[in-house]
């Protein structure tokens, strides 16, 4: 009972979460209408920007979509404004809401480049050649089905394997644009692109970053397309090159649907539709699967090296060498001093910018870069910790410096310094939850990645907090079973 | 077997000085020689015996070992030591390891034994200390006494040739101070090599026939136990064999701190167990300081206490005087009397300083 405290509790506060309607609510037709109410977007797009010029709005800004749709839901805003391709019909209904109105500015849609790169002209070249012949078109209606696409009706588009990679970032994951269905990246501009690279005979990835690192990864050049219904707005423009728009969006304005049947939907049917769509729809619980490899590749392997690296560092501290111990103490100040998001940023966007390497590699250097300063402590005070006596006593019986140390003091060592030892590794594990950042699909990231289809936090959330709870668990257990073998 | 000639030890100090520990150490250890080293702390017993396995390495002078100078460079030491044994003060066993496990670890692993031999052997060693019961309890459960006898199996199913022992029963309550030295004295017995650190003079003198008085960095005076303890050549000797403890006082003029005196002397006789003698020593001192020899200042005061015969004595030194002040006209006699009465015994005489009474309580 004490262990499904924290899950009722949970359960609870996800019930609450559901408003009630208030009496004197109108709804707001124009944008006149708007003024005194309080009004969301993702923050960093153009409506950030719009929305600051009307003193007459609250403005409320969140990191994604499905927190803007949560503030809506709890009634902490009245009005979410985005794209109007936002939600499909289905979508809408599922989310109780509805257009209030749409607004008349004109968003035109791109594809965006480098500053300068000529990847931009052949792309413009060979769009042109599209809407000639009508194709674009075609592949727009194809996809436009608001139904959503069966999975097996999605035309299969030449890919290479040999060549540069044609690095591509979305900033969506949304229908129907780009998405991942059953695993695979699918959509209008995924379609676009792979016709793309395949003129180009080139093999492409994608990968999915909120907007400003998008920006940020053309600007080093860590990618060479950037999509996901980017609107092109004349200050991205000093930025990033666009190429010709492929469509035009308008503003909407998105409020509660008051009048909306799944609104009154009872709970548990809501709990159990709410499984259905955040797993078993489209296979989603692929991505976790997926995640989870990740985050146990990233984990492992950065346990691995940083441990190898820490015990040459550990040595290296109680090395004679005066140059040998002071880089050890400049690196566990460095290391300790840094946000490990910093350092992983900083990896990827500095240190590896511009090559082609993948972002996991990139994950498990600095993770294990990190590892190895945590790793080198432990090792080196479970060592201290072992009283000069026993040394002694092992010398004085005839073992060599060295035979000591790894019969007397090392399996001491060991036992003593397992618990902070495993206790790193859990550390590390749990911390490996930010490498989305640098758009490494782990558990968390494949948690956001449902969550921006569902616009659910629950169900995901639930789910991965399981899963990291079992791995912390099973690594106590992994290393337990280790030491007892040895 | 051992020959030490002109060791020496020097630290440096954190703040640069140089600190010596071991000035010019010359002895030769024979085989089946059972060595007593006693001398007050902190004169280098412990760092000359570790020095004989090279645990401490030396920065002068050289050690032959069976011939072989083990200070030179490149010395096997790990060789040197699987024949030279040490037992520690802090009995250093390993406390991951069963009882038995310690005991064979080292023969398994250095001598190539088998684990079936080394079982076998490390039982009989066991069997000899009389811990064999308890050969598969682990060290944290047993007592000092235990743990030390367990040190000594160890210690001796290396086979070594000599067994250093530095101060093996310090660190041990006295209840279990026996045991161990029955173990050693069975040891001592069977005519084994041993150099041995310790406070227990009664257990020196039995067991050894030899005692090294170490004192400030040399070995300062050599010799049978029957010599050593019996007349010793030096007196510093003498009075670290007899265990004389000292306090000591000067009296310049009036102005002296009587009370602080009294308290001092006071604590100094519970320290060393002679509490019931406390009043005497203070009703004694305050006579002849302030009424027998109330003239004579400075006057130099000593408290002694011998620990070997239990002896206490408060001796009153008057500077560059050579008779007796006790002949001049002017004493006080009552006071006198009343001094004599309250001692065994009052010696008078004159020293190279100056004269000295010495009233033994
Ligand atoms: N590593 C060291 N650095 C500086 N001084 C030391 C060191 N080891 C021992 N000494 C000094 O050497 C002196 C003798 O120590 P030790 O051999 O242990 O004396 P004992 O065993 O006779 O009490 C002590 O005064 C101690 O402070
Ligand atoms: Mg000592």
């Amino acid at each position: 009972m004490r262990f499904f405290r924290p899950v009722i509790i949970f359960l609870v506060l996800a019930l609450c979460s559901c408003k009630g309607g208030d009496k004197d609510w109108h709804e707001p037709q124009s944008e006149a209408d708007l003024s005194g109410l309080s009004v969301t977007s993702v923050s960093g797009t153009l409506y950030d920007i719009e929305l600051s010029k009307r003193p007459d709005i609250k403005k409320v800004l969140f990191k994604s979509t499905a927190d803007c749709l949560e503030a809506l839901d709890r009634g902490m805003v009245d009005v979410y404004v985005d794209d109007d391709d936002t939600f499909t019909e289905p979508e809408l209904k599922r989310q109780k809401l509805k257009i209030a109105f749409r607004g008349g500015m004109e968003l035109p849609t791109a594809f965006a480049f480098q500053k300068g790169s000529e990847l931009r002209d052949q792309f413009n070249l060979f769009l042109d050649s599209l809407n000639r012949d009508g194709s674009v078109e075609r592949i727009r209606k194809f996809w436009a089905n608001p139904e959503g696409v069966p999975f097996e009706t999605i035309p299969e588009i030449e890919t290479y394997t040999e060549g540069e990679f044609l690095r591509i970032g979305t900033a969506s994951m949304r229908e129907p644009n780009s998405y991942v269905a059953n695993g695979v990246w699918v959509g209008f501009e995924v379609e676009l692109v792979k016709r793309f690279a395949a003129s180009l005979k080139r093999p492409v990835i994608i990968t999915h970053f909120d907007v400003p690192s998008l920006i940020f990864g053309l600007q080093t050049g860590n990618l060479d397309i950037m999509m996901g219904s980017i609107t092109v707005t004349e200050e991205r423009k000093r930025n990033i090159d666009f190429s010709e728009p492929y469509e035009i969006k308008h503003p909407a304005f998105y409020v509660i649907d008051r009048e909306s049947e799944t609104h009154h939907m009872a709970f548990f049917s809501r709990i159990g539709d709410s499984f259905y769509q955040n797993l078993f729809l489209d296979k989603r619980w692929s991505y976790i699967i997926r995640g989870l490899q990740k985050t146990l590749d990233l984990t492992m392997l950065s346990v691995l090296f940083g441990s190898l690296l820490g015990i040459l560092l550990c040595a290296m501290s109680r090395s004679r060498k005066k140059w040998m111990k002071d880089f050890v103490s400049v690196y566990a100040l460095l290391m300790h001093g840094l946000p490990m998001l910093v350092l992983l940023l900083f990896m990827f966007y500095v240190v590896f910018s511009g090559s082609s390497i993948n972002a996991l590699f990139v994950a498990v250097v600095a993770f294990s870069l990190n590892f190895t300063s945590s790793a080198s402590g432990i090792f080196s005070s479970s060592i201290d910790a072992i009283p000069k006596g026993q040394t002694e006593a092992g010398l004085a019986l005839g073992f060599t410096k060295i035979g000591t140390f790894t019969n007397i003091v090392l399996p001491q060592a060991i036992q003593k310094g397992l618990s902070s030892f495993k206790g790193a590794c859990i550390g590390l594990l749990k911390n490996t939850s930010i490498v989305g950042y640098i758009g490494v699909l782990d558990l968390t990231k494949a948690s956001d990645l449902i969550r921006s289809r569902t616009f659910d936090a629950f169900v995901p959330l639930l789910l991965i907090s399981v899963v990291y709870l079992i791995l912390a668990w099973a690594i106590g257990k992994i290393l337990d079973l280790a030491l007892k073998k040895s | 077997m051992i020959t030490v000639e002109h060791l020496n030890k020097k630290y440096i100090e954190k703040d640069g000085k140089l600190t010596t520990v071991l000035k010019d150490v010359n002895c030769e250890i024979n085989k089946g020689d059972v060595i007593s080293i006693i001398g007050p702390s902190g004169t280098g017993k412990s760092t000359f015996l570790r020095s004989l396995n090279m645990l401490e390495i030396p920065s002068g002078g050289r050690i032959l070992y069976k011939g072989e100078d083990i200070t030179a460079k490149g010395y096997p030491l790990d060789q040197l030591r699987r024949k030279v044994g040490m037992v520690f003060q802090q009995f250093n066993l390993f406390p991951h390891m069963s009882v038995l496990e310690n005991v064979k670890f080292a023969p398994v692993k250095l001598l190539g034994m088998s684990d079936e031999d080394a079982t076998k052997e490390a039982m009989s060693m066991l069997r000899k200390v009389g811990m064999a019961e308890k050969a598969d309890s682990m060290p944290g459960s047993l007592s000092g006494g235990q743990q030390q006898r367990v040190e000594i199996a160890r210690c001796l199913a290396m086979k070594p040739e000599v067994i250093l022992f530095d101060e093996p029963t310090s660190a041990l309550d006295p209840s279990m101070v026996a045991e161990v030295l029955s173990v050693m004295r069975q040891l001592a017995a069977e005519k084994m090599t041993m150099l041995i650190v310790t406070h227990k003079m009664k257990f020196a003198r039995d067991v050894s026939n030899r005692i090294f008085f170490m004192n400030q960095g040399v070995i300062y005076e050599e010799g049978s136990p029957q010599q050593i303890f019996g007349n010793p050549v030096h007196s510093a000797t003498k009075a670290f064999v007899q265990g004389i403890m000292k306090l000591s006082f000067d009296v310049t003029n009036d102005d002296f701190d009587f009370f602080d005196m009294n308290s001092q002397m006071s604590a100094f006789s519970t320290k060393y167990g002679f509490s019931d003698k406390r009043d005497k020593i203070i009703h004694v001192t305050e006579e002849m300081t302030q009424v027998v020899l109330q003239s004579y200042r400075p006057l130099h005061i000593v408290l002694s206490y011998t620990e070997m015969t239990g002896d206490v004595a408060v001796a009153f030194m008057i500077k560059d005087l050579h008779q007796s002040p006790l002949l001049n006209k002017d004493i006080d006699e009552l006071a006198m009397t009343m001094v004599r009465g309250m001692s065994r015994e009052v010696i008078e005489e004159p020293t190279k300083l100056g004269y000295r009474i010495k009233v033994v309580l």
